[in-house]
């Protein structure tokens, strides 16, 4: 293949094919290896630009992308725990500094330990139903893949069921002024629903593709984007546990 | 060399068999579901610039009723003035000048980086409709009472905060689009430290984003949370001004000169092709954008969470180094002139670059200016100085924060994010429409923004230390106790207004130079005569190497390269031999 100009590149992708490339195939199960050769490289030069008759190498696009809104996920919840801390912190400043001694969190409200600690260690399993998944995936086990996608919605569907729970637990409202706890303890529960809601709809968007009939080892790359979605999120319940419920 | 590729390698009929059949399944309206990102980064910049428009005049019209607040009555009370203030300010940032960035990126990085599409696609597209729904609704939902200032109705008020959210969100999807075309579908050979310094910028600013537009989202959470309760509001009282104070943060620097961080790319893309040099320090130009995206990180300045974090050493030396990458950037093109030993030819998009590079010094040092009562306040620590002293010095400079210098940096630099956006159009308008803007057009709408920002922010600086509140409603003002500003600020308000109208002139003559090359017919090749269309500039980066405009699948074939500026190589090289 000779110079390049800018305006002539089919013409020259048409050349090289047609004369430049001694193409070897190498059946590898998932790519073709094209060797291509160049003038430019049996002299040892390299041309800036070059037309080859090749595509571009996979690239782990769908991790990358669910690795930023992961990240995403994690400053937002990290705001909201930064608030939450900050305004706890002004107001056991205040009250230390007043002496009215009133409680962070209202004194009517209940708050019970018991089934967020069951809460967390359900998510702590669900790591290794999660890892059930991509190992499936990877080796092309559509059954185990489907399980473990149809336990890991059980896991998360059960999260969201005990939260409610908790709400209607808790008892706690927001007409109380001396306390900005009830607004920011809805906000970061309400939000972790609504993120564990996101985790639900990707597996059952795994399972969906999984079904329709196309092999498990396609949807790899999928299957670990939500893989690290949701160790993200195991890893928020647990700040969640240790802020709300048992720091109070 | 040995490249890995999928199986299916579609040859070039086929790419163009399958990209006529998306064409034409849709006719004229296959803009709406389009994958393509140069129709979708279109319909951002098209979009974003009517938005633009709107929201520049409505930034007028609280302009003109500034001039007499109490007396002039172009919004219905003091509350109408705040809603419309808050709905320039909150607009201008995320209905113009960010979402015209990312229509810009969306059009032109995969082109940059040698990619056949972006990533997401249809992600791409949901981001755009999400966006333009929510921007929508966010303008009619101040229409109806409500926004972020004291007395607006609770479901308008809400309306407001949602859509804010969405408009957010939206931007963010789009975001990770951009950053995974960048990241992940670069072309054979082009490493990260090659790609072209737009898409550097944009992954830069694209990284600033995702780190701080969560926290904006988080904020809009807990205050819409708080307005569901019974009777409390803590973080949404609507007797104060709190909700408005605890969103003003991405409004106020650092954090709008992350959102404008990508002019800085745009202008390190456009001069070297003026120069026709490689420029010799383009680590330090990468270093230098890097390093405004990080000073430039705002979400913790939140006043209403943490008073004295406007006085922080972070937020100061934030301040006080977002000049530097600047002056770097400046530093970069004079070393490439000294080399090249003779003038530049930048073209009209060059003369905006260089504007735009300009304007965001100015907001720079106005920014430093807000911040030299802490930065003298740090010196009280120091047992040789006079307190007394200090105090002197100090006093007239610590009520700055507040006042109308926060607005004057605010419309410098969003003005600077403009002008750097008009460059980018100018420069990629080939790729984008397939025919240049016309020039003088252009020119005048640079002229039209530079000045209009220019006579916008020296008044306000001015009344600034005259005292004049940055906030509308004046809070003074709506309980009826007489405002405290010096004399004169009227007659400076008067400028600051014709400044403004400036701004809208700007805006309308850079729409009608899009639309106009979006909508007339696309002159046939022969009507350029000897200029070559495909690259008028002598561009360095991919994007030239194709058609203009595009293929829809963007190159005819995969392209590998050996170099960050391959068509500068190249042609050095036909010289050479």
């Amino acid at each position: 293949m000779s110079t390049i100009e800018s305006d002539t590149l089919v013409a020259e992708v048409s050349d090289a094919d047609a004369t430049d490339e001694t193409v070897d195939t190498v059946d590898t199960g998932e790519a073709v290896e094209v060797a291509t050769a160049t003038d430019e490289h049996n002299t040892g030069d390299v041309n800036p630009l070059e037309v080859v008759a090749a595509g571009v190498p996979r690239r782990r696009t769908l991790p990358i992308g669910g690795a930023l809104l992961t990240a995403a996920t994690l400053m937002y919840f990290g705001a909201l725990f930064a608030i939450y801390l900050s305004e706890r912190a002004a107001h056991l400043t205040r009250n230390a500094a007043s002496g009215d001694g009133t409680p962070w969190i209202p004194s009517n409200v209940r708050v019970e330990l018991a089934a967020p600690t069951f809460m967390a260690w359900t998510m702590l399993m669900s790591i290794i139903t999660m890892q059930w998944a991509v190992y499936a995936f990877k080796r092309d086990d559509r059954r185990h893949g489907l399980l473990a996608l149809v336990v890991q919605a059980v896991f998360a569907g059960g999260m969201i069921n005990q939260t409610v729970f908790q709400w209607n637990q808790l008892g706690l409202v927001g007409d109380d002024l001396s306390s900005a706890a009830a607004p920011l303890i809805y906000a970061i529960t309400g939000s972790y629903v609504a993120a564990l809601v996101v985790a639900m709809i990707a597996f059952a968007l795994l399972a969906f593709r999984t079904l329709s009939g196309s092999t498990t080892n396609q949807h790899t790359d999928g299957v670990s984007a939500v893989a690290v979605y949701w160790y993200a999120l195991v890893v928020l319940y647990f700040i969640i546990w240790i802020l709300i419920f048992i720091t109070k | 060399m040995t490249v890995t590729t999928a199986e299916n390698h579609a040859s070039t009929d086929d790419l163009e068999a399958s990209a006529s059949y998306r064409r034409d399944s849709l006719g004229p309206l296959n803009f709406i579901g389009s994958g393509d990102h140069k129709v979708i980064g279109r319909m951002w910049i098209v979009a974003s610039l009517v938005c633009g428009l709107v929201i520049l005049a409505v930034g007028a019209l609280v302009g003109f009723e500034r001039i007499d607040a109490l007396s002039i009555d172009v919004f219905p009370g003091l509350e109408g003035l705040g809603q419309a203030w808050t709905l320039y300010r909150l607009g201008l940032v995320f209905m113009v000048v960010v979402p015209l960035i990312i229509g810009l990126a969306t059009a032109i990085i995969p082109l940059q980086v040698g990619s056949r599409a972006i990533a997401f696609p249809r992600a791409a597209n949901a981001a755009f409709w999400t966006w333009l729904i929510s921007a929508g609704i966010f303008a009619v939902s101040h229409a109806i009472d409500g926004g972020f200032v004291r007395g607006g109705g609770q479901d308008a008020v809400e309306l407001s905060l949602m859509s804010l959210g969405f408009m957010a969100v939206s931007i963010m999807l789009a975001t990770v689009c951009i950053m995974t075309t960048i990241i992940t579908q670069r072309t054979e050979g082009m490493t990260l430290d090659m790609v072209p310094m737009f898409s550097w910028s944009m992954l830069v600013a694209g990284a600033v984003w995702l780190f701080s537009l969560p926290v904006l989202v988080a904020n809009i959470v807990i205050i819409w949370v708080d307005l569901q309760g019974d009777v409390a509001r803590y973080f949404a009282n609507g007797l104060t001004d709190g909700i408005w104070n605890q969103l003003s943060w991405v409004t106020d620097q650092p954090q709008i000169f992350a959102f404008v961080l990508p002019l800085l790319g745009i202008a390190a893309d456009i001069m070297p092709t003026g120069f026709r040099e490689q420029p010799r320090l383009a680590g330090v130009v990468q270093g230098a954008i890097g390093l405004f995206g990080v000073l430039s990180f705002g979400a913790y300045a939140q006043s209403f969470f943490s008073g004295d974090s406007l006085t922080s050493p972070i937020y100061v030396l934030a301040a006080l180094g977002l000049l530097l990458p600047v002056l770097a950037i400046l530093g970069s093109w004079a070393d490439m002139g000294r080399r090249s030993g003779e003038a530049p030819s930048v073209g009209i998009h060059g003369l905006i670059a260089i504007d735009a590079i300009l304007l965001i010094l100015l907001g720079g040092a106005i920014a430093f200016v807000r911040v030299l009562a802490p930065l003298i306040g740090f010196l009280r620590e120091m047992p040789f100085l006079n307190e007394g002293t200090i105090n002197d010095i100090i006093d007239p400079l610590e009520s700055l924060q507040g006042t109308s210098i926060a607005g004057a940096v605010f419309n410098v630099v969003l003005v600077a994010g403009l002008l750097g956006a008009l460059a980018g159009l100018h420069f990629w308008a080939p790729k984008l429409f397939g025919r240049k803007l016309i020039g003088p057009v252009g020119l005048l709408a640079a002229l039209s923004l530079m000045g209009g920002a220019a006579v916008t922010a020296i008044p306000d600086v001015i009344s600034g230390f005259l005292d004049q509140s940055d906030f509308f409603p004046l809070p003074d003002a709506v309980e009826g106790a007489a405002i405290s500003i010096g004399d004169g600020v009227e007659t400076l308000n008067l400028v600051s207004f014709i400044g403004r109208l400036g701004l809208v002139a700007g805006v309308g003559l850079m729409l009608l130079n899009a639309l106009g090359s979006s909508l007339l017919k696309k002159p046939e090749p022969s009507e350029y005569d000897d200029e070559d269309i495909d690259n008028p500039w002598g561009g360095h980066t991919l994007e030239w190497a194709t058609s203009s405009p595009p293929l829809v699948e963007n190159f005819a074939a995969p392209i590998t390269v050996g170099s960050d500026r391959p068509l500068l190589d190249l042609a050095e090289g036909e010289v050479h031999a």
